[in-house]
């Protein structure tokens, strides 16, 4: 977290150079202490999180793949079908045991165009596709299948 | 020679991405339903969103500060779901004719 903070200076400050990097060093490494003490944030947790890093990676990739790809479907839709859609509000439950893994893959269905999120109690998830083609395998999609690998590796 | 590439390149994206904008937009007017109009502003806010920031990174690539519409994407990605979320909630939990709109299933 603290490399993170460190990057996040960087970035903000928009140039590299000593001062910036010995500042940005400081003030991380201050952050990361203060963390650490009021979040619950430690060295041990950090090293278990950048084990999963190739996963997480791995996982964020394709979800920005499904997400440029879904823009594109729903945007054939719009010039294709039009009122004559079929939504659907379909219920289902998940495999996912830990609550933040329900929350990306609720998130991933949301940020993939075509798909919302209506509500998810428990392992039950409400989602609004927006025509039946859209709605197929939605209860056993690719993300949940690299959410519960990632969910295995904790 | 590359910034004449980056530029093309980032001319492409943006125009692209103000396609799809145009394309969201009108969507909005094809659907019928809140929820399904819903879906024509995700089209704008992943795949418009992507092409146009994609598009001003290019444009002023390679430089550090370019990087800065990279964090712009991330929040908007973290946010908007959010908020798309909440108002799917609000509709379907007052909207008393939900079944008319839409089927509903269980699987």
């Amino acid at each position: 977290m603290g490399i993170l903070l460190f990057g996040l200076w960087v970035l903000l400050s928009g140039k590299l150079g000593f001062e910036i990097c010995a500042i940005g060093a400081i003030v991380s490494v201050a952050l990361y202490i203060l963390a650490c003490r009021t979040l619950g944030y430690s060295l041990s947790g950090d090293l278990k999180a950048l084990k999963r890093l190739g996963g997480g990676v791995c996982y964020l990739l394709y979800l920005l793949k499904e997400m440029l790809w879904a823009g594109l479907v729903v945007m054939r839709l719009i010039y294709t079908k039009g009122r004559n859609m079929e939504p659907r509000l379909i219920w289902f439950h998940t495999d996912l045991m830990n609550d933040s893994a329900r929350a990306a893959l609720s998130d991933a269905i949301t940020l993939t165009a075509g798909t919302i999120t209506v509500s998810q109690e428990g392992d039950l998830l409400c989602v609004h596709a927006l025509d039946t083609s859209l709605a197929e395998g939605l209860e056993h999609s690719e993300f949940e299948r690299k959410l519960r690998k990632l969910e295995r590796d904790v | 020679m590359l910034n004449n590439i980056l530029t093309a390149a980032g001319l492409i994206f943006l125009v692209f991405g103000v396609f799809v904008f145009f394309s969201a937009v009108l969507g909005l007017y094809r659907f019928d339903y809140v929820l399904n109009r819903m879906h024509a502003a995700a089209v704008g806010d992943a795949l418009g969103i992507f092409c146009i920031l994609v598009g001003v990174i290019l444009f002023h690539a390679p430089t550090l500060s370019s990087m800065k519409a990279l964090l712009i994407l991330v929040f908007l990605w973290i946010t908007s779901p959010v908020a798309s979320h909440l108002i799917a909630q609000v509709e379907t939990a007052t909207n008393p004719n939900l079944k008319s709109e839409c089927k509903v299933e269980k699987r």
